[in-house]
C-alpha cells in the first residue's frame, strides 16, 4: 500500500522508527515529498538541497547514521517512478512546492505536514477538471456540508452531550487545534 | 519555396507538441487515485492513528467510495431518464411505467446513499472511538470545502487541463 511505504523504508534502511518519533514523522514527510517529487523531472541542485533541507530537521539520524546522504539518495531513489511525467512547466510547479514545502518543514517541524498533505491535495485537484473534482468528493462523502452553520453545532452536542463540563471543554479544543482553526 | 513551408510547418510543430502533450496527462482514475492517497495520508496525520488503525480505517473508506461511486451512477442513470419524461408534456402508459421505474431506483439510490454514510459512521466509530470520529468528520467536510473553492477559484485553463 503506498501511503505505508515509509514503514517499508524504515525497515529498508534498519531503522526502528517506534524507537523514535521524530524519526517516524520525518520519514513520513520525506515519503510525501519524495512522492511529490517523482511526479517531476528533478531539477539539478534540488536533491542536495532538499538533503540539507531535511538534515537540519533530522539531527537524531544524523548522529545515528553518518552516511545520511547515502541514506537520502537511496530513499529518493525507492521513489522514482518514471511513468509519471509532467511538462516542464507543471514540473517546475510542483518542483516549486516542494522547495516551499521543504524550507516550511525545516521552519516549523512536523506540524507542518498537514499543511503539506493538504496543498497537495489541492494542486492534484487543481490538475484536474471540477467535474472529476466533484465526483471525487462526493465519493468521500454524500453529505459533506456538514461542518457548515447549525449542523457543526448539533453535531458537538450530540458527541459531548454526556460529558462533563472539564471532558467536553478537552473535545472541544482537540478539534480545535493549537491555533483554534481546524 | 518548399523549404519555406517547411520550416514553417517545423515552427508550427515545435509550437503545437506541448500543447498537444499537455492534454490528457492523467486519466481520471489516476487522478481520483492520486487524490485517495494523499487523503489518506492527510487523515492519517490529523487523526493521528497507529498503523493498524490507518490500514483499517484506508479499507473502510475504500469499501464506501466504491459503494458511493456505484450508487451515484445508478442516480445518474435515473435522472436521465427522469429528465427525457420531463421534457415530455404527455406519456404512454408504457412510458409511464418506465417512469415509476426510474423514480424508485432514484428512492432506492437515495436510501442507499444513507445506509452507506450511517455504515461509514459506525465502522469508524468503532475503529476511533467518538472524539477522533468528530475529528474525522470535520477534516474531512473542511478538505471538500477547501478542494470545491480552490477548483472555483482556479483560472479556467488551470481547471480545465
Amino acid at each position: 500500500m503506498k501511503n505505508n511505504r515509509w514503514r517499508a523504508i524504515a525497515k529498508e534502511i534498519e531503522l526502528d522508527p517506534s524507537q523514535d518519533p521524530q524519526l517516524l514523522q520525518t520519514l513520513k514527510a520525506v515519503t510525501m515529498e519524495s512522492d511529490l517529487l517523482s511526479h517531476a523531472p528533478m531539477p539539478a541542485g534540488y536533491e542536495d538541497h532538499l538533503i540539507r533541507a531535511l538534515r537540519a530537521k533530522l539531527p537524531l539520524v544524523e548522529s545515528k547514521k553518518p552516511a545520511t546522504v547515502g541514506l537520502w539518495t537511496r530513499i529518493f531513489a525507492t521513489f522514482q517512478m518514471p511513468q509519471f511525467r509532467l511538462q516542464a512547466g507543471a514540473a517546475m510547479g510542483f518542483a516549486a512546492l516542494a522547495l516551499v514545502i521543504s524550507f516550511n518543514l525545516r521552519q516549523h517541524g512536523s506540524s507542518i505536514e498537514t499543511s503539506m498533505t493538504e496543498t497537495m491535495l489541492i494542486e492534484t485537484a487543481k490538475g484536474s477538471d471540477v467535474e472529476s473534482v466533484d465526483t471525487w468528493i462526493s465519493s468521500i462523502s454524500s453529505s459533506v456540508t456538514l461542518t457548515q452553520g447549525r449542523d457543526i453545532a448539533s453535531l458537538t452536542h450530540e458527541i459531548t452531550k454526556d460529558l462533563n463540563a472539564d471532558d467536553q471543554k478537552r473535545v472541544l479544543n482537540s478539534f480545535a487545534g493549537e491555533d483554534g482553526d481546524i | 519555396m518548399k523549404k519555406m513551408r517547411f520550416k514553417l510547418g517545423l515552427v508550427v510543430l515545435l509550437f503545437a507538441l506541448p500543447a498537444i502533450s499537455e492534454e490528457s496527462k492523467y486519466s481520471p482514475g489516476e487522478i481520483h487515485n492520486r487524490m485517495n492517497q494523499i487523503y489518506y495520508w492527510h487523515l492519517a496525520e490529523e487523526l493521528n492513528i497507529s498503523a493498524e488503525q490507518e490500514k483499517t480505517m484506508v479499507k473502510i473508506l475504500e469499501q464506501m467510495q466504491k459503494r458511493r461511486s456505484d450508487l451515484m451512477n445508478t442516480r445518474e442513470e435515473a435522472v436521465v431518464v427522469l429528465k427525457t419524461f420531463s421534457a415530455r408534456t404527455s406519456n404512454t402508459p408504457s412510458q409511464l411505467n418506465e417512469l415509476s421505474k426510474a423514480l424508485k431506483d432514484y428512492e432506492k439510490v437515495t436510501h442507499e446513499m444513507a445506509h452507506a454514510d450511517k455504515d461509514e459512521f459506525e465502522s469508524l466509530q468503532k475503529l476511533f472511538g467518538d472524539q477522533a470520529l468528530a475529528k474525522f468528520l470535520v477534516v474531512r467536510d473542511s478538505i471538500a470545502e477547501r478542494l470545491r473553492n480552490s477548483i472555483r477559484k482556479a483560472p479556467a485553463s488551470e481547471s480545465s487541463r
